[in-house]
Formats: C-alpha cells, sequence, structure tokens
C-alpha cells in the first residue's frame, strides 16, 4: 500500500504532494483529506506528482476533478505530472475544463407555486371528468350486462367471497369496539340524569343510520378499493389490459363489473353484520357498566329503531362501498408508467374513496333532513 | 503459471429450500475474461447468478470470490466480498425516484465515506463512461431501455469493482442496442481490466463477447458443455449442444430430444 507525503518545512506547499500504490475507492477519502487540506493553506497551483501511482480509481479521479473545482474560482489550477500508462488514461479521457466549470448534475428545478398549483387544479378537473365518465360508463355496461345476462357469476361470487366474507371479521370487530365506545362514553353523560336507558337509544340510532355503513364503507375502501387499484394498475402495467382490449374484451366490461358488483352485493350483508356487532357492543357496556338487563337494553333498542332506519342505513352503505370499489377501479385502471404509479393509485383509491363517502354521507344527511321520511 | 481464478465453484449446488436445482457445477473464471453462462429458458441461470452474487446460499460445495471462500462464510463477508462485484440486473433495477446520477451515487455513499460532492463528479465521470453524460439529472423511466442498461452497468461499476456480474443484459433490446452493450462491456474489460461474468440465453452476444461459457441445462441439473462458444457450436460431440449454439430446435427424430431448450 502506498501512503501520502506529508510536506515538511523545507519543501513548503508548492512541493508535489507524494502519491503512491493504488488509488482505490478505500483511499479516496484519505487522498480527498489530504489534498483539501493544501488547497485551504497554499496559494497558486497545486501539484500533484502520480508517478508512483499504479492504479487510479474513478472515486480517486472524482476527487481530483473536485479539488480543480475548488482551486478554479480561486484562479488556482491542479497542476497533474507524471502519470503513466493506465492512470495517464485516465486522467487525459476527463474533460477537465467541461467538468471543472459546469453544474453536477441534480434534480430538475421544481416548477414555482402558482405553477404547481395551476397543474394541480387542472389535474383535479381533468380527473373528475374521467372519474365521472366512467362512472357513466360502469353504469350503463353493468345494466348492459344484466339485461343480456352476462355477469360473469363465477367469477363475481369469487371477488364476493375476498370483498364480503373475508371482511366479516374485521368490520364485526370493528362495529363493536365502536358500540363499546359509544355506550361507554354515553354512559359517562347520561348516567347523572338517571338516564341510562337512552344509552341504547343512542347507540342503535348512531351505528344504524350512521357509523356502521361509514366504518363499513371506509373498511372496504381499504380493503378492496386499495386491492382493486393495485390489481388492476399491476395488470396494466404488465399490459394485460391491453391484450384484454385487443381481444375484443372491454376491461370496464370484464374486470370492473365484477369487481364493483360483488362489493355492492356484499354491503348489504356487511352492514347488518356491523350493526347487529355494535349493538352488541353497547349492550356489554350496559349489562356490565350500568346494571341494565339484557331484556331492557334489547327492548329500548327494538323501540327506537324503525324499518326507515334501517333502510336508510344499509341503502347509503350499498352506496358508499359501490362508490369505493368502483374508484378503486377507476385508479387500477387509470395507471400509467410503472411500479410507483401502482402504489400511488393504491394510495390515491384509498384517499378519495374515503372522501366520496364522508361527502356523500353529509350530502345524504341533507338532503333526508328535507325529505318526508 | 495460470493466474489464479478471480471465482471458483467446486462442485457447487445450488437451489431453494433444500431442493437442488443445480448440482455437481464447477468452473473457474480467470481474471479479464469475459465468461458466460448459458441455458434455456427454466434451466436455472438466475438461481446460479443469485448465489454467485450472495443472494441465495449455496446447498453444498464450495465458492470462492478473488480468493476468498464463500461457502459458509459471514454475512460480514459478503459484504466485504460485495465491494468487488458489480452487478446489472435484467431490467437494470435503477431506482425509480432517484436520478440516474443518485443512481450511480448509491454504491458511493454505501461502501465510501466520500461527501456529496465528490460523489456526484464521480456519477458524472461513470455516467459519461457509459455514454449517457447529457441523462444525468433524468428519472429511470424517461429513458430508453438500452440506456437503463447502461446506467445499470454505470452504478454496477461505480467503485471500480473488479468483477462485472451481468443478468441476461441484452434481454428486451433491440439487436443494434444489444450489439451496443456488447462493445461498452469489451471496452470496460480493455480500458479498465475487469473480468465479466455474463448470464444470458443470447447467442448473438454470447458469440461476440465471450471468452468461454458452460452451458447449464435442467435435463442434466447441472453442466453440459464448457468451452470457447464457437468451439462448442462446431466440434462438441453432444448433438443437443451444438443444436443449442445453432439456435436448432430439438429434431423431432429424437436424436436431438430433451437439448438444452432450442431458442
Amino acid at each position: 500500500m502506498g501512503r501520502f507525503g506529508t510536506p515538511t518545512a523545507v519543501q513548503g506547499d508548492a512541493a508535489p504532494l507524494a502519491i503512491e500504490g493504488r488509488l482505490t475507492a478505500e483511499r479516496a477519502a484519505e487522498l480527498r483529506a489530504a489534498l483539501m487540506a493544501r488547497v485551504r493553506k497554499g496559494s497558486g497551483d497545486l501539484p500533484l506528482d502520480l508517478a508512483a501511482v499504479t492504479h487510479l480509481g474513478t472515486a480517486a479521479l472524482a476527487v481530483l476533478v473536485e479539488v480543480d473545482r475548488e482551486l478554479r474560482p480561486q484562479g488556482r489550477r491542479l497542476r497533474i505530472t507524471g502519470a503513466r500508462g493506465p492512470v495517464a488514461a485516465m486522467v487525459s479521457a476527463v474533460d477537465w475544463e467541461d467538468l471543472a466549470c459546469r453544474r453536477l448534475p441534480g434534480r430538475p428545478p421544481q416548477p414555482g407555486l402558482v405553477l404547481q398549483v395551476g397543474t394541480n387544479a387542472l389535474y383535479l378537473l381533468t380527473e373528475m371528468r374521467r372519474l365521472f365518465s366512467f362512472a357513466g360508463g360502469l353504469f350503463l355496461c353493468s345494466f348492459a350486462c344484466l339485461l343480456r345476462s352476462r355477469l360473469r357469476l363465477a367469477e363475481m361470487l369469487r371477488f364476493v367471497d375476498r370483498a364480503g366474507v373475508d371482511a366479516v371479521p374485521i368490520v364485526a370487530l370493528s362495529a363493536t369496539l365502536l358500540g363499546l365506545i359509544l355506550g361507554f362514553l354515553g354512559s359517562l353523560q347520561l348516567k347523572p340524569y338517571g338516564a341510562q336507558l337512552l344509552v341504547a337509544d343512542m347507540v342503535a340510532l348512531a351505528i344504524v343510520r350512521e357509523l356502521g355503513p361509514v366504518i363499513t364503507s371506509i373498511l372496504v375502501a381499504g380493503r378492496s378499493g386499495s386491492g382493486y387499484a393495485a390489481e388492476l394498475g399491476a395488470m396494466v402495467v404488465d399490459e394485460e389490459v391491453d391484450a384484454l382490449t385487443t381481444m375484443g374484451f372491454d376491461p370496464v366490461e370484464f374486470l370492473a363489473v365484477p369487481r364493483v358488483a360483488a362489493v355492492a352485493v356484499s354491503m348489504p350483508v356487511l352492514i347488518l353484520i356491523s350493526d347487529l356487532a355494535g349493538v352488541l357492543g353497547g349492550l356489554a357496556v350496559g349489562v356490565l357498566a350500568m346494571d341494565l338487563t339484557a331484556a331492557q337494553y334489547l327492548e329500548e333498542t327494538r323501540a327506537v329503531l324503525t324499518l326507515r332506519h334501517l333502510i336508510v342505513g344499509v341503502g347509503k352503505g350499498c352506496v358508499f362501498g359501490t362508490v369505493t370499489a368502483a374508484v378503486g377501479c377507476f385508479k387500477g385502471l387509470g395507471v400509467r408508467g410503472g411500479a410507483n404509479a401502482v402504489g400511488r393509485a393504491a394510495t390515491s383509491a384509498v384517499v378519495t374513496g374515503i372522501f366520496l363517502v364522508i361527502l356523500l354521507d353529509s350530502l345524504f344527511a341533507v338532503v333526508l333532513a328535507y325529505l318526508p321520511f | 503459471m495460470k493466474p489464479a481464478p478471480v471465482l471458483k465453484a467446486t462442485n457447487l449446488s445450488v437451489g431453494y429450500d433444500g431442493e437442488p436445482v443445480l448440482h455437481g457445477v464447477s468452473f473457474e473464471v480467470r481474471p479479464r475474461e469475459i465468461f458466460a453462462i448459458l441455458g434455456g429458458s427454466g434451466s436455472g441461470k438466475t438461481t446460479i447468478l443469485k448465489t454467485l452474487i450472495g443472494i441465495l446460499p449455496p446447498l453444498a460445495g464450495e465458492l470462492e470470490i478473488a480468493g476468498v471462500s464463500m461457502t459458509r462464510s459471514s454475512a460480514e463477508r459478503w459484504a466485504q466480498v460485495s465491494r468487488k462485484l458489480g452487478v446489472l440486473f435484467q431490467t437494470g433495477a435503477l431506482l425509480a425516484d432517484l436520478t440516474l446520477a443518485e443512481n450511480v451515487m448509491l454504491p458511493v455513499r454505501a461502501q465510501t465515506d466520500l461527501p456529496e460532492p465528490t460523489a456526484r463528479i464521480l456519477a458524472c465521470l461513470k455516467l459519461s463512461q457509459v455514454g449517457l453524460a447529457e441523462a444525468e439529472s433524468r428519472f429511470p423511466n424517461e429513458i430508453s431501455g438500452g440506456m437503463r442498461k447502461r446506467a445499470g452497468v454505470a452504478r454496477a461499476m461505480a467503485l471500480d469493482p473488479p468483477i462485472l456480474v451481468l443478468d441476461e443484459p441484452s434481454s428486451g433490446l433491440d439487436p443494434v442496442t444489444a450489439a451496443e452493450l456488447d462493445e461498452l462491456v469489451l471496452g470496460l474489460r480493455r480500458d479498465l481490466g475487469i473480468t465479466v461474468l455474463l448470464v444470458t440465453h443470447d447467442l448473438a452476444s454470447t458469440f461476440a463477447v465471450a471468452d468461454r461459457c458452460i452451458l447449464i441445462d435442467r435435463e442434466v441439473a447441472g453442466i453440459r458443455a464448457e468451452g470457447v462458444p464457437a468451439r462448442l457450436r462446431d466440434e462438441h460431440p453432444d448433438p443437443a449442444v451444438r443444436a443449442f449454439f445453432r439456435r436448432q430446435p430439438p429434431r423431432p427424430d429424437g436424436l436431438e430430444k430433451g437439448g438444452p431448450g432450442g431458442q
């Protein structure tokens, strides 16, 4: 192994730095430190004798270029002498003039704030237009499938299994916990007034009308919406969707309709399960923490719940679930690019899906308030 | 005296979960040699490649890289030896979120203490070496497949490893671009004196660059032939081997049936 000569008082800074041996990547940092010290201390050109260097690696060469770049603004230069054989070839292969003055490669500059806002607004508009046209296409296509009984039932049942049956445990657990929380908070508020029994009313109404459908739809957006986006996105990237199109299939009919239909069919059942689980959660609090009997609690629940509440809840949930599944398919089929575009599509499917659920729920709240039921 | 081999496999068995795909594989790669591992689709090329670059542990046998035994070696030893290996993956395997220059800087960041400006200059040097000086700030999805392979070579060569491993470098490239990549590999060997291990099923590329090769085959679960590609094509006693090198499918009379997958 070689070493880097240390300048002595006699040699002064003008003497060439003596370097020997193989300048590999491992030694590049050491070389850089030695040279940079000379750049800071010395004045005038920096001589460098490479006569004893047998190998010059690219990392060491990059250090030399960097030193030269440091020197030039001060009107100084790196003067390389004595390079022989492959070392000379490495040195002469570099365009020193170009590398000394050019900007180093960086990230392409970020567009300004106004440009970004404008671009994003335009993107949002086109995306919304595409979403509406996709929704319209999906709607028409589903009807056409139903009328001509072209719905691929076996395929759809497979998706019902994945989107519906597999979702039952997580939906039931989440709804139970939600019922427990509501019951517990309600009991704290109502107990001082001796109105414990009203906890049953509160839990039943909140779960059946609002929280059951919303939490189920959010879970479906997270499970199926993102799953569909990733699945279909990967199919786009692998050109499977193009293959289907060239074979004469409509990708929306072939891929999106069975998936969305499966969610639409599963939603009522999932919501009823979440309603039941939520009420049971409330019941647990009522019985364990508020000295109510199960019969009292259930009788109160039965009295407050009407068929209307149940229909509103299940109906809303079906709309929410169908929308989140459709958004998942839309985002998946809209993938352009490679693997990271698939990831973005999955994220976007969940975010858009959940946002639309909340938006639609507020619309429902207003509209239902003015309707006679 | 024969120079010590850069890479030496002795009775190597490779496979997954204890199930060997290939066994009894023995070969030597000499310094400054371009050595090809050939085989049809599904012959175990990728499996042996994964073993040679330390992703998949060998099931049995000996593997020596740069004179260091790798058979039962620790992760630290592999990390040390991995500095001696530069690997170009089949699709280039460039990180999509990083520019080409930043991709080339990755091994510099991982294995040296050099600060960022030096690493950036190094990336410039390497990218201009593979003819991509203009594309430094582009992202991988903005460039062609051939350019991606070149950028992959630049990244693999960032720290001047003595061994360059290429996994199916010509896959997905047009013949002209593939030939340009062959030229690049020959140029790197000439200028930097590196050893190249080429894993491929591309015969044109093998004839153009490889000094020696082995042909691996699922049927014998090991090496079917070893030697200089042109001589294997013309002189090898096994008709199936000659047929492979001539891109002929196995003959229906059964004479060369079950050959190593005609291309």
